[in-house]
């Protein structure tokens, strides 16, 4: 389900969930360890999206759990676009997350990428960005109706797993990252 | 011969993973006549001049969604028969409302197992 923050403005987004807006000031909040992210934007209805979702068993085939667990990710987030007067063929995706925070989640992070890379090749939606993998925790700020996504490591160390329905503290003063 | 072997299927998705989860389910259950189209449009003409047993819809789709589909085969004589299902990520009651007004047969929604998909068909059709 999209998740509405309180003024409108920030939203934050935990696993399973996806927003999308349109709105000028809006930015799409979340924070990332094994999880993927995919942002979209389509920049002449200026719109976009973000989901955070994970494939847990990270297991390939077409008619794996997994692939369809992601692909229905993606699919809500396409749709909602498409709903709000998105032209599929303009979207444009950064990919961020899928870190291999545990060794239990190792596996699991390379079948992620695996998948969204594969996902939008399918799909016809180019990645202008990605930052996958590695072993810190991402916090990501997506501004939907730029485009513009940006990239902050967490410390291993201060690294709260993505799979607990938690509010994420403030970020840190890390190195941030323009995509 | 079995059912599975004579059920002709169309999928219409206009997403490509979708098309190719919803396919690749088919020929786990054997069912190996299944055709698929991205575009409701393209599907209705094809339909109209080839009916299968069975249609298999994704509901959002660009240019005609899935209910739209639906009526216009319920529209016409050579594709009223066919059985339809309802493929969707998030099966709403107006859209369940709207489906059964229309004629729908059945709806499943995703993602499903092959084992929900065995059974959604074949409340539509019988046993596989």
């Amino acid at each position: 389900m999209s998740h509405i923050a309180m003024g409108g403005k920030v939203v934050t987004i935990f696993q399973g969930e996806f927003h999308v807006s349109d709105d000028p000031g809006a930015v799409i909040n979340t924070l990332l360890g094994s999880c993927i992210a995919v942002c979209l934007h389509e920049p002449q209805r200026r719109i976009g999206g973000m989901n955070h979702f994970l494939l847990p068993e990270g297991q390939g085939g077409s008619t794996s759990p997994d692939v369809k667990q992601g692909a229905h990710a993606m699919e809500l987030l396409i749709n909602d676009m498409i709903k709000r007067g998105a032209m599929r063929s303009k979207l444009t995706a950064k990919v961020f997350g899928a870190g291999r925070i545990t060794q239990r989640f190792s596996y699991v992070s390379e079948a992620n990428i695996a998948f969204v890379r594969q996902f939008l090749r399918a799909e016809n939606i180019p990645c202008l960005a990605e930052s996958v993998g590695g072993e810190s925790a991402r916090r990501i700020r997506f501004e939907p109706v730029t485009g513009d996504a940006r990239q902050m490591l967490v410390p291993r160390s201060d690294a709260k797993e993505d799979l607990r329905p938690v509010r994420p503290p403030p970020p840190a003063a890390n190195p941030v990252e323009l995509f | 011969m079995s059912l599975k072997d004579q059920l002709r299927i169309m999928v219409v998705d206009d997403m490509s993973t979708s098309r190719a989860i919803i396919t690749n389910t088919l020929d786990e259950l054997g069912i190996v006549h299944n055709y698929a189209e991205n575009d409701g449009q393209v599907a209705l003409n094809k339909l109209a001049a080839n009916p299968v047993h069975l249609v298999l819809s994704d509901y959002n789709m660009p240019k005609m969604d899935g209910l739209q589909l639906l009526h216009a085969l319920r529209q016409n004589r050579m594709t009223q028969q066919i059985g339809f299902i309802l493929v969707t990520g998030r099966a709403t009651p107006e859209i369940v409302q709207q489906g059964q007004q229309l004629g729908l047969n059945n709806l499943i929604e995703k993602p499903f197992t092959t084992a929900q998909m065995k059974a959604c068909i074949e409340r539509v059709v019988g046993p596989l």
